[in-house]
């Protein structure tokens, strides 16, 4: 399981680094939810991978829960993550609109302007 | 260019499209909606779920409204500013926490207290729940004044775009703070 | 309870910014608001800053949950001459912007954004808990994001593209090095991290991690490999915002690396201070060295908050209590000075309409409080005698000295040089000379903009008159951070 877990977040990584490198706004948008992507998948498989009962109390033996820590900390960095989209996709728009374009090799043209 | 500013300035513009399907069932689907996020959120406290995603549904069911029925519909129905909603949540959560303070404890202590109504049984009540009421207002304001910036400055530009005139208004609105 | 006091300094920001989204639609209201907030935020820093002094290091248990398990907050002399700092600055910021910004930006929650960058600066310098730290920081970068973007420039959204891709990056291997740091130990606790830390036995790991953190706080911070994003982005925004920034943001990032690499990260530590050693010359002197190229009133002035930057990473990479309490009182002396300069900046370009050195000229002749004032600005950054930021040099050539390290004193003193002749150059260029026939000035409000910077000038000549008591809180907080031990004890105080 850790195996395969590694295998897709390299892959989600390799592919958000190619992305980010691209010279659309909406590619890098996506290059950058992509690598958020592979770092919230770490998180979860540096909790130690096991099939546990989800860790609200119940009467099953401590040992039978999952590690509640990565999961905590997943959902406060979807959370932020989730913001941070969210003004990243106004921002790019803004930025199409006042430039005309998503090209960031044309809008790096219009530096004395 | 007359008729440009006559199209923009119907109602319903940005719903022209859209089928008779669509606008028929959102008036239904938006309650199931909304009763999937109150269950969502009365059932969080103890069992996933929770304000953030009932905030996140609450939000997709009234942007499924703007999306059917058009800005303007939005903006004649639902007059209510979705920013103090940001606010009024902020508020809600930053006083559960300073209650505790108040009472001589840690901020953000909270407790619980379990309740026995004879016909509905034991209910458990907590003060995170009123924490997460504050987190549920900010996340469906938050979605829901983030969605129609985007939709409204479009809309702007198309009003304008014609006539050569540059949006002045550029601002970039406030992100959902998490 | 008395550790609710720990909070105080976040409490007070986050209150008002609530406050302040209520009263969005009103100018008036929110000026009134954030002017009374700024300073009760300033009184009640000073006191707690008091009550560190008298009573040690304060800790704050969220929510009565005890650690490793809980959230904490620890305020040591560190941290609450930081927060009186932030303070200071949020207050200047504050009280500058009223004649400073626009209308346009004041409605679109200006303020707001600025209460909430002030509860992310003190979140991140009290966090006890290396999860709640990243926290703090997405509060304090998110907002940094929109502040940059307000207004909504053509250059202003396309530096903070750059800002904001940049910046998330480094977030996304903040929480790798946490998922790691979480796998190695087990535990987020910073104080429950220093005591396992060195335990491990394959402290190549922990090296590994540490560099992971070294790249994070180093892009936030701006040192050798990862300032490229700096100058550019902090030369857009209007004067008030950049001021800010370059003041505290990167300063936040510094904070974070001193605690880390004294606190955590010390197991095996020859090769983590040799890098930070390099690369605090590489930052020293290529920030020293761009600014000389540069022709822009602000973009002179952040090259030289990389360049400074540098500094306090080599008084790090020294790591002795002096070299340390050295980069401390530089950080506190750079804050003040830099913020001013910023503003000076700002009052000059609205003058003369432009941020070029070499369209301005002889400003001094009809604006002498101004160009007095950035002299004096001036030569404090590059350490003239008996302004602050001699004593910041003399304390971190004194440490030098101490453990032998001749390329650092003789680095300490060239890019002085360095600092000075930039100083030196826009003086002459901005306000000595000729007066030049400027297209626009707008000379509105002039002398209400100076009152903030003036006043942060006159602190920094105050903080080196009385450079006596402040450098003994400045050793005694050196002190403190040199021995983990009691940073521990703090901590785990309610336990025992």
């Amino acid at each position: 399981m850790e195996i395969l877990m590694a295998i897709v977040i390299g892959a989600l990584f390799t592919a958000g680094t190619y992305l980010l490198l691209s010279r659309t706004f909406l590619r890098i948008l996506l290059g950058i939810s992509l690598t958020s992507h592979g770092v919230l998948l770490l998180l979860i498989a540096m909790g130690k991978l096991k099939n546990g009962v989800a860790p609200i109390l119940h009467e099953y033996a401590a040992s039978s829960y999952v590690d509640p820590l990565p999961q905590a900390l997943i959902l406060t960095a979807i959370v932020i993550g989730f913001g941070v989209t969210a003004f990243i996709i106004v921002l790019c728009y803004r930025t199409y609109q006042v430039l005309g374009n998503d090209d960031t090799e044309i809008c790096r043209g219009i530096e004395n302007e | 260019m007359k008729q440009e500013q006559q199209n923009s300035s119907s109602p319903n513009h940005a719903a022209k499209g859209n089928s008779l399907i669509l606008h028929t069932s959102i008036t239904y689907l938006v309650y199931i909606i909304l009763l999937l996020a109150f269950f969502l959120f009365w059932h969080g406290h103890n069992a996933p779920g929770g304000g953030f995603i009932a905030g996140l549904i609450s939000a997709a069911a009234i942007i499924l409204l703007y999306l059917t029925f058009g800005s303007q519909w939005l903006h004649t129905t639902l007059t209510f500013d979705f920013k103090y909603l940001v606010a009024i949540g902020l508020s809600i959560s930053l006083a559960c926490g300073l209650a505790a303070v108040l009472l001589g404890k840690p901020f953000l202590t909270h407790t619980f207290t379990v309740l026995s109504i004879s016909v509905l049984g034991e209910i458990e009540l907590a003060t995170a729940t009123i924490f997460d009421l504050g987190v549920y207002c900010v996340v469906s304001g938050g979605c829901v004044v983030a969605i129609t910036a985007i939709g409204e400055s479009d809309r702007a530009k198309r009003r304008h775009g014609q006539q050569q005139t540059t949006t002045s208004d550029t601002n970039t609105p406030a992100s959902s703070e998490p | 309870m008395s550790s609710n006091q720990v909070l105080s300094p976040q409490l007070i920001p986050w209150i008002t910014a609530v406050l302040l989204l209520f009263t969005y639609r009103r100018v008036r209201w929110q000026r009134i608001l954030s002017g009374v907030s700024a300073i009760v935020a300033v009184a009640n820093a000073i006191y707690l800053l008091y009550c560190v002094l008298t009573n040690g290091t304060l800790v704050f248990w969220a929510g009565d949950w005890l650690p490793p398990f809980g959230i904490t907050m620890v305020v040591d002399t560190f941290a609450a001459i930081l927060v009186l700092l932030t303070a200071l600055i949020g207050a200047s910021c504050i009280f500058y912007s009223f004649s400073h910004i626009d209308m346009q930006r004041e409605k679109y929650f200006y303020y707001f954004l600025i209460q909430m960058m002030l509860v992310g600066c003190n979140g991140a310098f009290i966090a006890g808990d290396i999860f709640n730290l990243y926290v703090w920081f997405e509060i304090l970068l998110i907002s940094s994001y929109v502040l940059l973007a307000l207004g909504g420039e053509k250059k202003q959204l396309r530096e903070t593209l750059t800002y904001v891709v940049l910046n998330v990056l480094a977030s996304s291997f903040f929480l790798v090095g946490l998922g790691l740091l979480y796998a190695a130990t087990g535990t987020l606790n910073m104080a429950d991290l220093a005591i396992k830390l060195p335990q491990i036995e394959n402290q190549s790991l922990i090296n590994l991690i540490s560099v992971i953190f070294l790249f994070v706080f180093g892009s936030k911070a701006a040192i050798f490999p990862l300032f490229y994003w700096l100058p550019h982005s902090y030369a857009q925004p209007p004067a008030a915002i950049s001021a800010i920034f370059g003041g505290l943001l990167t300063k936040v990032g510094v904070y974070c690396l001193i605690r880390t690499f004294t606190l955590m990260f010390i197991g095996d530590s020859t090769f983590i201070y040799t890098l930070l050693f390099v690369l605090g010359i590489l930052t020293m002197v290529l920030g020293g060295l761009g600014a000389i190229c540069q022709y822009q009133f602000r973009k002179i002035l952040s090259f030289h908050i990389i360049s400074q930057v540098g500094y306090m990473l080599i008084g790090l990479a020294m790591h002795t209590t002096l070299t340390i309490a050295a980069a401390m009182y530089f950080m506190f002396h750079n804050i003040i000075v830099k913020t001013s300069l910023f503003y000076f900046a700002g009052a000059t370009e609205e003058i003369s309409g432009t941020g070029d050195l070499r369209q301005m000229g002889g400003l001094i002749h009809r604006f002498p409080v101004l160009a007095w004032g950035f002299f004096l600005g001036g030569v404090s950054l590059a350490g003239v005698p008996p302004f602050s930021g001699f004593f910041a040099k003399l304390l971190m050539l004194q440490g030098a000295a101490e453990i032998g390290q001749g390329w650092a004193m003789f680095f300490i003193l060239a890019v002085g040089f360095l600092t000075l002749f930039s100083m030196i150059k826009i003086f002459m260029y901005c306000y000595w000379g000729q007066e030049k026939t400027l297209a626009v000035i707008s000379t509105s409000g002039y002398r209400r903009k100076l009152i903030s910077p003036w006043l942060l000038v006159m602190l920094s000549l105050v903080v080196g008159f009385a450079s006596t008591p402040i450098i003994e809180v400045v050793l005694r907080a050196a002190a403190e951070i040199s021995d983990p031990n009691l940073y521990i004890q703090a901590v785990f105080s309610k336990i025992n």
